[in-house]
């Protein structure tokens, strides 16, 4: 009864091919959990890494029943689901979670990558059922009575959703993409007019409700494209110390540095964790850096 | 004298980026090549290897010297286009960007628009970029700088019916093909044909080894 992590890309932006930065992976985000006794897969987000695994999976997997949750639609979140075999099967079934914007729907956007003028695949062969939910960012719904998913939006244009998973005793939450909100960097859809009457206020609730949200989880994964000497915190992404802060005031066992930007060599994305290791070992956080293909157990403690 | 004809592969993969340990010899970036003549920097297609090629200018870009690129695209499937967001210079005022190819200027910039889309990206569209960009119809046979450049039609899977419906005969185009391929020419008759994302089917395979037969004189 275990539920397990598999990072299949865990570059920020675009995926990246460059000698020196291999061995982390170059593949934009994918992560599987992996749930051995149950009769299903779940993905976080559909970037290039998913197109391996799709490739691995092929069109009839073990397994029928794809569950994705999407934490939002910037094209290195979701430009491998074109390319993930079991979608061409009729065999399997599909369910997107996903916020919609006020700006288009998620079923849109994903229809939109199969255009014909851009791919060469058309919409019909996607013979899969596809089932898509609109999650409003807050929800909790269950997908098993002991597999609960809970929400909560970040800042980043759009609308983007961090998500916590619970299965039994174990946990994950993943972050990504998440800026600052400090200063008034409010980039999520609402956020300006929610704030409109105590911006201060807004940023502090925001914070707040961050920590309650990933309060007491095994592992979370978080968006630290920068780092605080680049740090460009318009462009919607964060920082290992801004990431542990959170983790050390949630009483998080372990942080991963994800998302990490496509210009970073494998001793870029060392020298993030190096940077907060002493802290986060000081507060009994474990600290690693996102690998492609690596697998984590998410026990509690 | 005129500095050779020569071509640089900055992303040779198709469909979607292989960064992969076991793709690195070839390379993992998705379709970008450039070609080099004169002091001219001249693009074919826009895959996430442009990204790297955009490194290799953004010195100069921060400068601020006046860069102007030529782009040709072969067509629009995402692997052919998704780095042009990521291409550095295209944040900068002082960069022009001339996109062409054979279809029209306004498919040519809905295609291209996805990629800067609100929903898909953080900006508000291709216009909202810094740069200036241009969409230019190719005409066949026209000239950038001292190259002259010359298409064909190619068979994306979309021309289905043999010879007739592929015919290269511009004038009486009966179909709308996705895909094209370049002859670029330099003075000395030096020649390059760029034939990508081509089904080797009957009819067309012909006619393309008439486009290309010229080549096989040419030493680039």
């Amino acid at each position: 009864m275990d539920m397990k992590l598999k990072f299949h890309g865990v570059r920020g932006s675009r995926p990246t091919h460059k000698l020196g930065l291999l061995s982390i992976g170059g593949n934009s985000t994918s992560i599987e959990l992996i749930f051995e006794s149950e009769d299903f897969y779940i993905f976080i987000d559909g970037g290039s890494g998913l197109a391996n695994r799709g490739r691995e999976l092929g069109m009839n997997p073990e397994k029928n029943k794809f569950y994705f949750l999407i934490t939002h639609t910037h094209w290195d979140h979701i430009l491998g689901l074109p390319f993930f075999e079991p979608l061409y099967s009729e065999n399997n079934s599909f369910t997107f979670y996903a916020s919609n914007t006020s700006r288009s729907t998620f079923n849109e956007l994903f229809l939109g990558l199969q255009r014909s003028e851009n791919l060469p695949v058309p919409i019909k062969e996607l013979k899969a059922s596809m089932n898509f939910h609109d999650v409003t960012a807050g929800d909790s719904f269950n997908i098993l009575p002991n597999l609960k998913i809970k929400t909560y939006q970040i800042n980043h244009q759009g609308v983007t959703l961090a998500y916590r998973v619970e299965y039994g005793k174990d946990s994950v939450a993943i972050v990504t993409d998440n800026a600052p909100i400090d200063n008034g960097n409010l980039m999520g859809e609402g956020m300006r007019a929610k704030a409109k009457a105590n911006t201060r206020r807004f940023e502090q609730d925001f914070n707040s409700g961050l920590v309650q949200f990933l309060n007491g989880c095994n592992t979370v994964v978080f968006d630290t494209h920068f780092t605080e000497k680049n740090l460009k915190a318009d462009w919607g992404h964060s920082t290992p110390p801004r990431a542990l802060d959170f983790c050390k005031q949630a009483g998080v066992n372990r942080l991963i540095l994800f998302h990490h930007a496509p210009e970073d060599l494998d001793d870029a994305v060392t020298a993030k964790v190096h940077s907060i290791l002493s802290d986060a070992l000081n507060h009994g956080i474990e600290v690693a850096a996102a690998k492609e293909g690596e697998e984590w157990i998410l026990h509690c403690a | 004298m005129d500095s050779p004809l020569c071509l640089k592969f900055w992303g040779t993969r198709g469909l979607i980026s292989s960064p992969r340990t076991d793709t690195a010899i070839f390379g993992g970036n998705t379709t970008c090549m450039q070609v080099l003549f004169e002091d001219r920097i001249i693009v074919i297609d826009t895959g996430f290897g442009v990204t790297n090629l955009g490194e290799s200018l953004l010195k100069k870009a921060i400068k601020g010297e006046n860069l102007c690129i030529d782009i040709l695209y072969t067509h629009f499937h995402w692997d052919h286009i998704q780095g042009l967001p990521f291409f550095h210079p295209i944040y900068f005022p002082n960069t022009t960007l001339n996109l062409y190819s054979p279809i029209s200027e306004n498919k040519m910039e809905e295609h291209l628009n996805f990629l800067f889309d609100g929903s898909y990206s953080p900006f508000e569209g291709i216009r909202s970029m810094p740069s200036k960009i241009n969409f230019i119809k190719l005409k066949d046979g026209q000239s950038l700088g001292k190259l002259k450049v010359e298409f064909i039609p190619l068979d994306h899977g979309d021309c289905a019916g043999g010879e007739q419906s592929c015919s290269p005969d511009k004038k009486n185009n009966a179909y709308d093909p996705i895909g094209f391929g370049y002859k670029l020419t330099d003075p000395e008759g030096k020649r390059l044909v760029i034939a990508t994302d081509h089904e080797a089917r009957s009819g067309v395979v012909n006619l393309l080894d008439l486009f290309c037969k010229t080549c096989r004189d040419s030493s680039s």
